[in-house]
């Protein structure tokens, strides 16, 4: 009998790929590595937007999103266990709305976070009063045109913006997103967004061009963007 | 990324190792019983104080922990559960978790989900170790085994996937982070998803990275590839040359699909998953002769799926299994709903669990004159047909006896559809000895339906 080993992997050294995703451009998609660094770092942060958003532990998240989304929701997925807060995951497509549908009508959650524009309006097709179904929540997070859908029912919500594979959140309040500057930094470039890395990433992004036409401003000494 | 430019000019070759086997997986039978058995009288001790489903439907049989003593009490008396009844007790109950759940609700780290065809989806739930993230905690029994998945690092290694690998992840994330296992087995895993632009992702990574496995593909997936082949001209056998292992979920892969990835190099390394009784996935390993149950992770039943009476030794039956090591959500004594055909012949791979092959779903077949068809039974007369050939196709079935064949079957392009059908029909009857009524619809229109990496093969309507 030969012993086997695949209990015993090799750990990659920090700065090595880990995983990799890929992240969507205005120029098309490319390959974007993660370490176990930016994974780490990127995880940190993420634990900063849960306490912004003031989740608590022991109670279930909802987290809707894409599977080749998944290198920008991992951090998030570390960031919950990190608080002990459970998850229960959906598609963003308008096929999975039956999904998200079921979490929301048989689990007591505290928060969604990254309901899109597609399932947000099944839902509604479907009947669901948005003041009831999301109303007794601490957070909602949106794409932006759902969390615009939402303001105007009543219902407040937080944005998610996409700019690449970075994740922006802005609160229902308004006031510009705010992202992980440690690592990113997004500047306007003929009124387009561009992201770049600042730190030493898997992925070294250099002024890269979302697509999203918007603003970067100045508040409270934070670099916050503004979608246009 | 455009996948017709950039390409390397000799890719490496997929070298595959030997294969390594965990000193469990080739225990002689009658020592895999007696641990299974050790396994099983604790797992009912403790699934029996934490389940709620589990203790009402024993109370309800009269039968407690302390009446079963070995495997011979369990199959006489422990009674059986079924997706019906989880069903009913999380209505009843308004407990999402059907009384399976036996961790208290803080402790959970993650929820996933099958694809809920049928109703509502059944969760699988999970509880991580580490806080870090990484590293999965063993449910009660061995560090390193997730409470799902528990086989497929082993199943992996069998293909011979390494340590320092890539390997292709096509997601959905409802199934759970499935990349978490394959990072312990130290692989770097690529993430895509099922959507049809990730394709040129596909074929661009491929060529970058030189991935050794592809986990998994489904028929929509291979369709798109063959698009991208003829369309483009991309060389498949050049993207394909690294992988030692493509994996297919989903459905069976039909007849047509295998020639076309064989066609590829991929002889004898095109590996089948499939669901085990929804608690795991089981997958073939080399000699490609049925999946692996791996019994020490569960105990397999076979079960006549009209009669609920048990199958005793190798046979054709509805699969019924039992966790053994699962401490968050055990299923105990349920049946699948998934007709196998089982063997416990020992595998030329060393192995010595036994072996099953998914025939189909026992809520799947139709009764038309007396013949039963099963969706597995026209596959290849819908794939024979050059415009239907993606094997893209739903049985019509509105009850068990249909007074006729009715399906609705996918095409590409804008063939000639009176021609079309007319070769369908005959095509189907050549299989099934069945006048079949047809109704034709783009590929598109059936791709809609399903979660991208499948369609489902019965419709009501
Ligand atoms: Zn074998």
């Amino acid at each position: 009998m030969i012993p086997t080993n695949h209990a015993t992997p090799l750990k990659a050294p920090a700065g090595a790929p880990w995983i990799v995703g890929v992240a969507h451009f205005a120029c098309g998609t490319l390959p974007y590595p993660l370490s176990r660094r930016d994974i780490e770092r990127d995880s940190a942060w993420a634990v900063t937007v849960y306490e912004r958003l003031g989740l608590q532990a022991g109670q279930m998240i909802h987290l809707i999103g894409d599977g080749a989304e998944e290198v920008s929701w991992w951090p998030f997925e570390n960031a919950a266990m990190r608080l002990h807060i459970p998850w229960i995951q959906a598609e963003s497509g308008a096929f999975d709305t039956s999904r998200t549908d079921m979490v929301i009508r048989r689990f007591k959650l505290q928060a969604i976070l990254g309901l899109s524009t597609p399932v947000l309006d099944a839902l509604l097709a479907l009947g669901r009063d948005p003041r009831q179904f999301f109303g007794g929540l601490r957070a909602v997070v949106a794409a932006p045109a759902a969390a615009r859908k939402l303001a105007a029912l009543s219902v407040p919500a937080w944005t998610l913006l996409q700019i690449g594979p970075v994740f922006a959140f802005e609160p229902p309040a308004g006031g510009g997103a705010r992202y992980d500057e440690s690592e990113w930094r997004v500047d306007a470039i003929d009124g387009e967004l561009a992201l770049s890395s600042v730190n030493a990433r898997a992925a070294p992004f250099a002024k890269l061009r979302s697509g999203l036409r918007g603003r970067v401003e100045i508040v409270d000494s934070e670099r916050r963007v503004f979608l246009e | 990324m455009d996948p017709s430019t950039s390409q390397t000019p000799s890719p490496p070759t997929a070298v595959v190792e030997p294969r390594f086997l965990d000193a469990v997986e080739t225990l002689p039978r009658p020592q895999l019983r007696a641990l299974q058995e050790q396994r099983l009288l604790r797992m009912l001790r403790y699934a029996y104080e934490r389940s709620a489903l589990l203790r009402n439907n024993w109370q309800a049989a009269g039968v407690r922990p302390d009446d079963i003593r070995s495997i011979d009490d369990f199959k006489r008396l422990a009674p059986f559960t079924d997706k019906d009844q989880i069903r009913a007790f999380r209505d009843e109950h308004d407990d999402p978790f059907g009384g399976l759940l036996c961790i208290p609700p803080e402790e959970i780290s993650f929820i996933a989900s099958s694809s809920g065809t049928t109703g509502d989806p059944t969760l699988f739930t999970w509880r991580w170790g580490s806080s870090d993230g990484m590293d999965p905690q063993c449910p009660g029994i061995e560090a390193g085994t997730s409470n799902f998945w528990p086989n497929t690092p082993r199943d992996l290694w069998q293909m011979g996937v390494r340590a320092g690998d890539y390997v292709v992840l096509l997601a959905n994330r409802i199934r759970g982070p499935v990349f978490r296992v394959l990072e312990r087995l130290g692989t770097i895993p690529i993430l895509l998803s099922y959507h049809p632009d990730d394709t040129h992702a596909f074929v661009e990574m491929s060529r970058r990275y030189r991935p050794a496995v592809l986990f998994t593909a489904s028929n929509p997936f291979i369709y798109q590839l063959e698009l991208l082949e003829r369309d483009h001209g991309v060389d498949m056998r050049e993207v394909f040359t690294s992988y030692k292992a493509v994996m297919f979920a989903g459905e069976p892969m039909g007849p047509r699909n295998r020639r076309l990835l064989e066609g590829w190099g991929l002889i004898g390394r095109i590996y089948n998953q499939t669901a085990f009784g929804d608690i795991a996935v089981a997958h073939e390993c080399r000699e490609h002769e049925g999946m692996h149950a791996h019994e020490d992770f569960a105990l397999v039943e076979l079960v006549d799926p009209q009669t609920g009476a048990l199958i005793e030794g190798d046979g054709v039956g509805e699969l019924c299994v039992t966790s053994l090591i699962n401490d968050v959500d055990p299923l105990i004594r349920y049946r699948s709903g998934d007709m196998i055909r089982l063997t416990t012949e020992p595998c030329a791979c060393g192995r010595s669990s036994a072996r099953f092959w998914t025939v189909g779903r026992s809520g799947d077949e139709v009764v038309v004159d007396g013949r039963t068809v099963l969706p597995m039974d026209v596959w290849a007369a819908v794939e024979n047909v050059d415009d239907t050939s993606a094997g893209l196709f739903q049985v019509i079935r509105t009850g068990r006896h249909m007074p006729a064949l009715r399906m609705r079957v996918g095409y590409g392009g804008t063939p000639d559809l009176a021609a079309v059908q007319a070769q369908l029909v005959e095509s189907v009857q050549r299989a099934v000895g069945l006048i079949a009524e047809i109704e034709l619809v783009p590929y598109s229109e059936l791709l809609k339906i399903g979660p991208r990496n499948k369609i489902p093969r019965t419709a009501k309507q």
